[in-house]
């Protein structure tokens, strides 16, 4: 899945949200790659091994999912979010479906330890662009929107030059 | 010989002109009042609790000259040694969690546990924050130093908090934001070291995964000293009923465990068992050959008296004066048995050989020459001990020295009263009697003794060539009996938690807390970059050290970093005003840094440090003051090279690298050799006594056979291949002073050579059945002396009549 979003955050002691701009690459067995254009140009991976930052293919900050396991549950159920596996969603989440015509929302709230950071997950998409929305609502009253635009699927595994990005 | 021995006998006693014995009506009495009071100071020794110490390590000499570094590994010693470490295994996640949470309930209940800990306490993030959140500005991390030195310090300190804002993660905490917008406080919890290994917090446990399994840590200290004997069954006890009771009620749940105690107590218990069943054995040996000599068990009981009050007397006069008994000074008691019975038979032969006009005090006046003689040698022997730097070699002289004694005064001051009747079965020469007539008879038929004398020099000289080839051995591990399956438990956990090394670690000082931080900061900022040049191809580093350095910040470096960030903050106060405004923070975010700098506080001292919990898992670092320095450690792991860490710190003054292994080992050498020393300067005692009291001729011939003895046994174990070390050294003083009664003895014996016979050859064999016992033992320290001394009594033995008279 290749996708350009745009990510509008709200912190709740800041006084107004912050948008990010960029570009979104999730791969199955691989994880999100998500590049920020606007306002500053950063490269995050996101893997279940850990959150990296990178710059022109270098690496400039790792925190390892190991380091902070709330860093660690989170990150699975990132990368979760976007693999379609229901199963294993459903461990982390009690899972509520809507649907109407082609429109789909998909509710999650978290059981568990990830109950501690997210009050609830909104997913919501087309069946023609599956994702369009995710929304993620923090305990502490912060509030993530993330938009996806121009999404693209693909069943082939990544070209060599993505896999770099990961590495 | 029976038929002769009453005449000479009397016609001695005639020519004394006395038919008492010196004293003769005090001597029970007084030994009686010494008796009682030493039952009552064992009673209270035993009331006050036993201390037994195990660790081979408290074996070592302290050196002027490293007092510190000595006092600085025991204080530290004795504080790891109370620790103990329990992995709770499960497949299940949730069933590994609630194993351990059982265990510890377990442990929490018993009054032998104290600070069990399976959670990492929840609060202890706001511990964090409360204790180190006002000191942001002047403790951090040497990445923030690096920044905050840069011209664009504020910008990029202002792109850092962006990156973290515009990041899909969740953040810190919103007051933490507007407390510290900057994250400085984040920064520095992020650069602190991360725990060893693969442990990871899971929901509050420490958790490590492997090969399917779900392990939790389970750590705990024990209430009381882990060397304290008389409570290691008890607490072994309940430790393995713990396991049992958990690993049964949660099916496949599996518990490793480690720790001092877990060593100590293993080693203890089979000490116990081996001097227990040595003891026994050496007693049933005792016993047969008694039966056989004397067919009244009434001489045993008798004879049993000087051993029981011997060792009493030996234990108790050396548990007053040291204050913790080494387990090796305990099996030198048990073997002690064999040596102090040679007083007894020698009296107790020769009432079983005498006839109807026995009297108890002229029958010691017939021994007491030579049995005064072969205490006062085996004294001189013994004693020297206490000259050496070595503890237990001091225990050692104290415990056979009084022991001796005891016996010695039992015999003396009891004897003649308790054996005070005529022997029942006059004129029947005893069962035993029999070898030792065949012994002698072939002794005299040997050639002519100044014949014998200069054959035995020249096996003497033949040994010394082959000893040109002797072997040494003073790796301390090689002596030390560490259960095999504790060892891979050990090894188990090591590798999982990614445990430190105990043995060999950086020890630094200073006159003042003040150096002593500033020091460590230095030796660490080395450390770092030798682990950082150190990467192994995983991404660790091969390296891992733990270093109060970042926790504990000098107040030099403290100035220097409250200095950058008050630059950077005056500097860019234009930038991070404008900076945080538009990311949305209030309006005056940026004023309020400038003055939260200017303010800050005079920094937490160390005290406040160990008192909060934010120290728990490194307080065992800190040693405090000792002496008049101060003195802290850096942990290291496994995998360092001790070379490249100790020329590290040739040039940093106060920090020193210890090897505690390899240490140890150059002192068991150094030792070693001065032991070499003293037992040739013992002979040389000896020897000057005997030249006192003899004449040239017969000093030598007394002498001769037990040092023979002592180069034979060395030039068969060297042939033989095995390795000598300080053990077997002092093995040949034992030698000397056992060897030296047998030639004494024989000396003494006015021409009755097949009654002295008799009385060397049972105090031999019970010597020999203690020490044979011995090289049974586990502990390859024990088995060592055992071997030396069979094969150097038994040559002392065969050799002894040669100082007989004609």
């Amino acid at each position: 899945m290749r996708s350009d979003f745009v990510q509008t955050k709200k912190i709740s002691v800041l006084k107004f949200p912050l948008i990010t701009k960029g570009h979104f690459l999730y791969a199955v067995d691989y994880g999100v790659f998500w590049k920020i254009n606007t306002p500053f140009e950063a490269e995050l991976v996101i893997t279940s091994a850990g959150y990296f930052e990178r710059k022109n293919g270098e690496l400039l900050a790792a925190t390892p999912a190991g380091a902070k396991p709330q860093i660690q549950s989170y990150l699975n159920a990132f990368l979760l979010l976007f693999s379609g596996k229901f199963e294993e969603l459903q461990q982390l989440f009690s899972l509520s479906f809507l649907q109407s015509g082609n429109d789909w929302v998909v509710g999650l709230t978290p059981k568990g330890r990830l109950a501690k950071v997210i009050q609830n997950i909104q997913l919501s998409g087309s069946l023609a662009a599956r994702v369009k929305n995710l929304s993620i609502k923090e305990v502490n009253g912060d509030f993530t929107k993330i938009q996806f635009h121009d999404t693209a699927y693909s069943t082939q595994s990544l070209s060599e030059a993505d896999q770099k990005l990961f590495q | 010989m029976t038929q002769h021995t009453p005449p000479n006998h009397s016609a001695k006693l005639i020519k004394n002109s006395s038919n008492n014995f010196p004293l003769q009506n005090i001597l029970p009495v007084f030994w009686l009042s010494i008796v009682v009071v030493l039952l009552v100071a064992t009673a209270f020794i035993f009331n006050r609790g036993l201390q037994i110490e195990t660790n081979l390590l408290s074996l070592l000499p302290s050196f002027k000259e490293e007092v510190l570094l000595q006092k600085s590994a025991e204080r530290f010693s004795s504080q790891v040694s109370r620790r103990l470490f329990f992995l709770v295994g499960n497949k299940s996640e949730k069933d590994s969690r609630s194993a351990a949470l059982k265990l510890a309930e377990l442990f929490e209940n018993s009054a032998h546990f104290s600070s069990v800990q399976v959670e990492v306490k929840s609060q202890q993030l706001k511990a964090w924050y409360d204790f180190y959140f006002p000191y942001r500005y002047q403790i951090m991390s040497a990445e923030m130093r690096n920044l905050l030195n840069q011209q664009d310090a504020a910008e990029q300190l202002l792109l850092g908090l962006q990156k973290q804002l515009y990041s899909p993660l969740p953040l810190y905490s919103a007051q933490l934001l507007i407390d510290d917008p900057l994250l400085f406080f984040p920064a520095f919890l992020a650069s602190l070291p991360k725990p060893p290994g693969k442990l990871e917090v899971i929901d509050g446990m420490l958790t490590v995964r492997e090969n399917g399994m779900n392990y939790i840590l389970v750590n705990v200290s024990l209430s009381d000293d882990p060397f304290k004997i008389s409570l290691q069954p008890q607490i072994s006890g309940q430790i393995t009923q713990a396991l049992a009771a958990v690993e049964s009620e949660i099916s496949g749940t599996s518990i490793l465990s480690s720790g001092v105690f877990r060593f100590v107590a293993a080693a203890s218990a089979e000490a116990q068992r081996e001097v227990s069943s040595i003891g026994l054995g050496s007693l049933i040996g005792i016993f047969i050959l008694m039966l056989l000599t004397f067919r009244s068990p009434r001489q045993i009981l008798v004879a049993v008296l000087p051993i029981v009050i011997g060792i009493l007397a030996a234990f108790t006069v050396s548990s007053f004066v040291f204050p913790k008994l080494h387990l090796l000074t305990l099996v030198f008691g048990a073997s002690l048995i064999g040596v102090s019975i040679d007083y007894a038979f020698h009296y107790l032969v020769k009432h079983r050989m005498s006839t109807a006009d026995w009297n108890g005090w002229l029958g010691l006046k017939a021994v007491f020459s030579a049995v005064t003689m072969g205490l006062i040698t085996s004294i001189l022997g013994y004693a020297g001990f206490y000259l050496t730097p070595f503890p237990a070699l001091q225990q050692i002289a104290v415990f056979s020295s009084v022991g001796l004694l005891a016996a010695y005064g039992t015999v003396v001051c009891w004897f003649p009263v308790l054996m005070k009747h005529p022997p029942e079965a006059v004129a029947s020469k005893p069962l035993t009697m029999l070898p030792v007539s065949w012994f002698l008879s072939f002794f005299n038929k040997l050639p002519r003794q100044s014949f014998m004398t200069v054959g035995m020099l020249l096996v003497g000289m033949g040994c010394v060539f082959s000893l040109l080839s002797v072997q040494y051995n003073d790796d301390i591990r090689a002596l030390e009996n560490l259960s095999p399956e504790l060892k891979s438990e050990e090894e188990k956990i090591r590798s999982l938690t990614g445990g430190l090394d105990i043995s060999r670690f950086i020890v630094v000082r200073g006159g003042t807390v003040e150096e002593l931080l500033q020091r460590q900061e230095k030796a660490t900022l080395l450390l770092k970059n030798y682990a950082e040049s150190n990467i192994l191809p995983s991404g660790d580093s091969q390296i891992y050290f733990q270093s109060l350095a970042p926790f504990l910040v000098s107040r030099k470096t403290q100035a220097e970093n409250l200095g950058l960030s008050k630059n950077v903050f005056i500097d860019g106060t234009q930038k991070i005003t404008q900076g945080l405004a538009e990311l949305g923070f209030e309006a005056d975010s940026g004023k309020r840094l400038i003055a939260e700098v200017s303010q800050a506080q005079q920094s937490f001292t160390v005290k406040q440090w160990l008192e909060s919990p934010v120290s728990e898992a490194l307080r065992h670092l800190w040693l405090g003051q000792i002496d008049s320095e101060y003195v802290s450690l850096i942990m290291l792991s496994n995998g360092h090279d001790p070379e490249e860490i100790s020329s590290m710190f040739q040039q940093l003054s106060g920090v020193e690298y210890i090897n505690q292994l390899e240490r140890f080992s150059a002192l068991f050498k150094l030792y070693r050799e001065e032991t070499t020393r003293f037992v040739a300067l013992a002979y040389g005692i000896v020897f000057m006594f005997l030249l006192w009291k003899y004449r040239f001729r017969k000093a030598v011939i007394i002498l001769l056979p037990p040092a023979l003895a002592t180069l034979l046994t060395f030039s068969i174990m060297t042939i033989s291949g095995q390795s000598l070390n300080i053990f077997n050294i002092v093995a040949a003083l034992l030698i000397l002073g056992i060897g030296v009664d047998y030639t004494i003895f024989f000396a003494e014996s006015n021409n009755e050579a097949e009654a002295t016979g008799l009385a060397i050859m049972l105090s031999a064999f019970t010597t020999l059945l203690s020490f044979g016992l011995l090289f049974l033992s586990q502990t390859p320290a024990l088995a060592s002396i055992g071997l030396t001394i069979t094969l150097g009594i038994s040559f002392s033995l065969l050799l002894s009549p040669l100082a007989r008279t004609n």
